[in-house]
Order: C-alpha cells, then sequence, then structure tokens
C-alpha cells in the first residue's frame, strides 16, 4: 500500500498518458483500496462496491491518455469514482429531503450562543461495538452527499481543494456539507444514548 | 469572545484552517475555557475515529482484494504491441 516511487517520476503524466503498465499497476495498488473503502462508505454494499471500483480503474485505464496532469492522479480517479456511484446507484445525490439539522443544532444553543443543552454521550466512544452498530444505523439517514463528503474529507483524507474538485461543490458548500454531516451523526448518536 | 455555537459552528464546518490567526487563537483558547465545547469536537473526533475503523474492516479481506486487484489489472493493454518486449 506504501506508494511506488513510481508515482513520484517527474514524468508521471507521460508514463500515464502512454499506459506504461507498470506506472499504472503502481496507481491501482496506491488507490484501490482507497476507492474500495469509499465506495463502501458511500453506502454500498460490497459486491457494489467491487463493481464500483473495478469500473473506475477500467475507466482510468481506458482515458489514460486524456490524463493532462493537472491535477493530481488521485484527484482524477476519484472524480472518475464519483461518476461511477452516479451511474451504480440511480437517484445517487439526487436526494432533496428537506434539512432539519440546521434546526436542531440552532435549538441546542441559548439566546446568548452558549449551550441549553450540551452535547452528551459516553466517555469512550470507540471501545464500545454497539456504537459501531449504532454510527451504521446513523450513516443510513444521511444524504448521498454529505456522506461521501464524510468519507472523503474523515477516511479517505482528501483535501477540501480535492473534494470540491470530485463533488463538484464550493468551498462554502462543503462546509455547510461538513457541518450538517457531522451534527447528523452526532445528534442521532446522541438519541440512540438517552 | 466567542460563543458556543461559533466555535462549534466554525469546526464542524473545517473554517479553521480558512480562518485567520486571531480567530484560531480565539477558538483554542475557547475550547480551552469551555468543556462541553470540548465534548463537542471530542465527539465529532471519535465518531470520525470510528467510521474509518469500521470501513477499514469492512474492506479489510486479502483474497477479496487480490481478486478485485488482478481483474483490474488484467484490463492493462500490455505493450507487447509496441514491441517493447520483442524476443530477440
Amino acid at each position: 500500500m506504501t506508494s511506488s516511487p513510481l508515482l513520484h517520476d517527474p514524468n508521471l503524466a507521460v508514463r500515464i498518458r502512454d499506459r506504461d503498465p507498470q506506472v499504472l499497476t503502481a496507481v491501482v495498488d496506491a488507490y484501490m483500496n482507497q476507492i474500495l473503502r469509499a465506495a463502501r462508505g458511500a453506502g454500498l454494499n460490497q459486491q457494489q462496491a467491487e463493481e464500483v471500483t473495478q469500473n473506475t480503474f477500467t475507466t482510468f485505464i481506458e482515458t489514460a491518455p486524456r490524463f493532462e496532469g493537472r491535477s493530481h492522479v488521485r484527484t482524477w480517479i476519484f472524480g472518475i469514482f464519483y461518476r461511477k456511484i452516479q451511474e451504480a446507484r440511480r437517484g445517487f445525490a439526487k436526494d432533496r429531503r428537506i434539512d432539519d439539522i440546521d434546526e436542531v443544532f440552532e435549538s441546542r444553543f441559548d439566546q446568548s450562543g452558549s449551550w441549553s443543552r450540551p452535547p452528551r454521550g459516553p466517555e469512550d466512544i470507540l471501545s464500545s461495538k454497539e456504537v459501531r452498530l449504532e454510527i451504521d444505523d446513523c450513516l443510513e439517514t444521511v444524504p448521498d452527499r454529505q456522506r461521501l463528503a464524510f468519507v472523503l474529507r474523515e477516511v479517505e483524507g482528501l483535501s477540501t481543494k480535492e473534494i470540491c474538485k470530485t463533488l463538484e461543490v464550493s468551498d462554502t458548500n462543503l462546509g455547510v456539507m461538513m457541518f450538517r454531516v457531522r451534527n447528523r451523526l452526532r445528534d442521532c448518536l446522541e438519541s440512540k444514548w438517552q | 469572545m466567542l460563543t458556543c455555537k461559533e466555535v462549534s459552528r466554525s469546526i464542524a464546518s473545517d473554517q479553521l484552517t480558512a480562518a485567520g490567526w486571531r480567530r484560531r487563537l480565539a477558538i483554542k483558547l475557547h475550547l480551552f475555557m469551555c468543556r462541553h465545547c470540548r465534548e463537542y469536537v471530542r465527539q465529532m473526533r471519535e465518531i470520525a475515529a470510528t467510521v474509518k475503523h469500521m470501513l477499514g474492516q469492512q474492506t479489510a479481506d486479502p483474497d477479496s482484494r487480490e481478486r478485485l486487484r488482478s481483474s483490474i489489472l488484467d484490463t492493462i493493454p500490455s505493450g507487447e504491441e509496441e514491441g517493447s518486449h520483442t524476443p530477440l
């Protein structure tokens, strides 16, 4: 999984365009697990996630001659990945449910902006097996794109710039999405703890 | 003086890096003094870490990874048509 020296070749873009098998293999090895994990994180089951991963890289390999190297190869791959998810799950990100999480957040504070209902929860979240099941439940309540943004940020560690490019959203927009998904998850879990 | 609402909103929206040093300092100071905001941040961090852990476990099976890897690598053109592996 460690990044191959091939990926730091100054001629990387050229070698990708030439579809140098060694370089393409290095790219697959560097990012396949990430894409698979992100697909699972987006809510696909194992089989769907493997299909999306396969399709992402097949398209990457097919379109490699068009890789200009202006963006990082990882950003390019995540862009393909996002389109493949949309193909795999029709209606993905078309969700238009009214987002009530903003009001929920507001309701936690008094007029002066201090917590009127402070956050509550167990001391140790990570160690509890039940909490993991609960988080799984809560993830299901999150709109698709927010969920994907969350996974790209918190699990795959993509930069703000990369996520904005992948999901085709503005900085501000991404901030709102992150705010909502984090609060939604926290709030959903908290309601289970009470 | 920043309010709890401002602090938690800034942190949840990832506005820290974009904020100037004054605001970052004010947020740090607030967190130092406010256990409720600290708890809020702690929960968000732990939830993220848990999701990461869970997804890592769900995709850890080496056999299915290897199967997937080889079926992807099968689609790479060998390059032989360009004569790079022509025997002597």
